[in-house]
């Protein structure tokens, strides 16, 4: 069978479910820059990838709320970094940030 | 539990529930779901936490107008995978809809549970008219039977059964009913439309946090509220002709 793609959403909520906690309860808890927690219909929206973390705040929330890499959060949302945007690299540079991504991200196992 | 032909033709065989059965199944599942004393009103949360561990995926913000106005929720059956589940967005969105959201989301929970498994042990029967695979695996439920279905639509009937039965748990139920009845001096079923009636469904709306339709219905199924002579003989004469008395 083949593998379903992992995509930012289904990540939050696989987590979400195996911390026992319910979307009401992790969106109380994931805050907005502008203050403000982001209300379940939104969570909801994301985890189903209808919608997208709006900001490199949220994505680091999520990261901080659930325990996980940020890194992996970035990569799943199809962003980098900020420090890495902002770091104006050549491409040399981000093929060797990706790489190194890679090594430290174990791939998935078929079957 | 046991095995009766299924007359829609769904299945070749059906499983049969007595409302007893279904009591104290939806007591067990509750029971084990909070590892013993079960809090009332059981918060929506919990609710949403419960069928979250029964489904491949759990969405309470879907677009459903593609199946038609009155659809509320869609419980799809994948051979292999826990079932999934949607929810109209308008319910779980509308504060003033809680109610119905509740009730429709321990609707789908009762698709999941007790139909879940035929869909794993027998093929559907499908015939020369039915296209196979055409919305075959999906069980579309709307808003007027979410509660209280016709018992010839036997998957309806026990989903909404279910229901009540969740939301509204026999033991409480009996305990909230038995304090009414031991208060105001009443022996037996009350008459529904009566003071007494309204009374009875108001207290058990707010103890259970549910509508008052949904008190009404799980009341008149464990026979605490039963309809006045006139309107009873009114419905035999509209069901069997007027040569009935």
């Amino acid at each position: 069978m083949a593998h379903e793609r992992q995509t930012f959403g289904k990540y939050i909520a696989e987590v979400r479910k195996q911390k026992g906690m319910s979307q009401n309860q992790l969106a109380e808890m994931i805050h907005r820059e502008e203050g403000g927690s982001i209300s379940p219909q939104y969570l909801n929206d994301i985890e189903h990838d209808r919608r997208s973390p709006s900001s490199d705040h949220m994505i680091q929330q999520f990261a901080g709320v659930l325990k996980v890499s940020a890194n992996y959060l970035y990569y799943l949302a199809g962003r980098m970094p900020a420090q890495i945007r902002r770091a104006n690299m050549p491409p040399n540079d981000v093929d060797e940030w990706v790489s190194a991504f890679r090594r430290t991200t174990p791939p998935k196992r078929r079957g | 539990m046991r095995y009766i032909r299924d007359t829609t033709g769904r299945f070749l065989m059906r499983p049969h529930y007595d409302p007893a059965e279904l009591d104290r199944e939806c007591e067990a599942i509750l029971s084990k779901f909070f590892g013993g004393r079960v809090p009332i009103p059981i918060e929506t949360d919990d609710l949403t936490r419960l069928i979250e561990r029964h489904t491949s995926d759990f969405d309470p913000g879907a677009d459903l107008s593609c199946y038609g106005r009155d659809v509320e929720g869609v419980t799809e059956f994948k051979p292999g995978q826990k079932p999934r589940v949607r929810i109209a967005a308008a319910l779980a969105d509308g504060a003033d809809r809680q109610n119905r959201y509740r009730t429709t989301l321990t609707h789908e929970y009762g698709h999941v549970r007790f139909h879940g498994f035929l869909f794993e042990i027998e093929p559907q029967v499908t015939d020369l008219f039915t296209p196979k695979g055409v919305g075959a695996r999906e069980q579309v439920c709307k808003r007027n039977g979410i509660i209280n279905a016709p018992e010839y639509d036997w998957m309806e009937w026990q989903a909404g059964y279910v229901c009540g039965s969740l939301v509204m748990p026999v033991t409480h139920l009996r305990r909230v009913v038995s304090g009414y009845l031991r208060v105001n001096g009443i022996f037996g079923p009350v008459t529904m439309g009566s003071a007494h009636a309204a009374a009875l469904i108001e207290k058990v709306r707010q103890e259970f946090q549910v509508s008052a339709d949904a008190a009404r219905v799980r009341l008149s199924q464990q026979s605490y509220l039963h309809a006045r002579d006139r309107d009873r003989s009114r419905l035999a004469r509209a069901y069997y002709g007027p040569s009935v008395p």
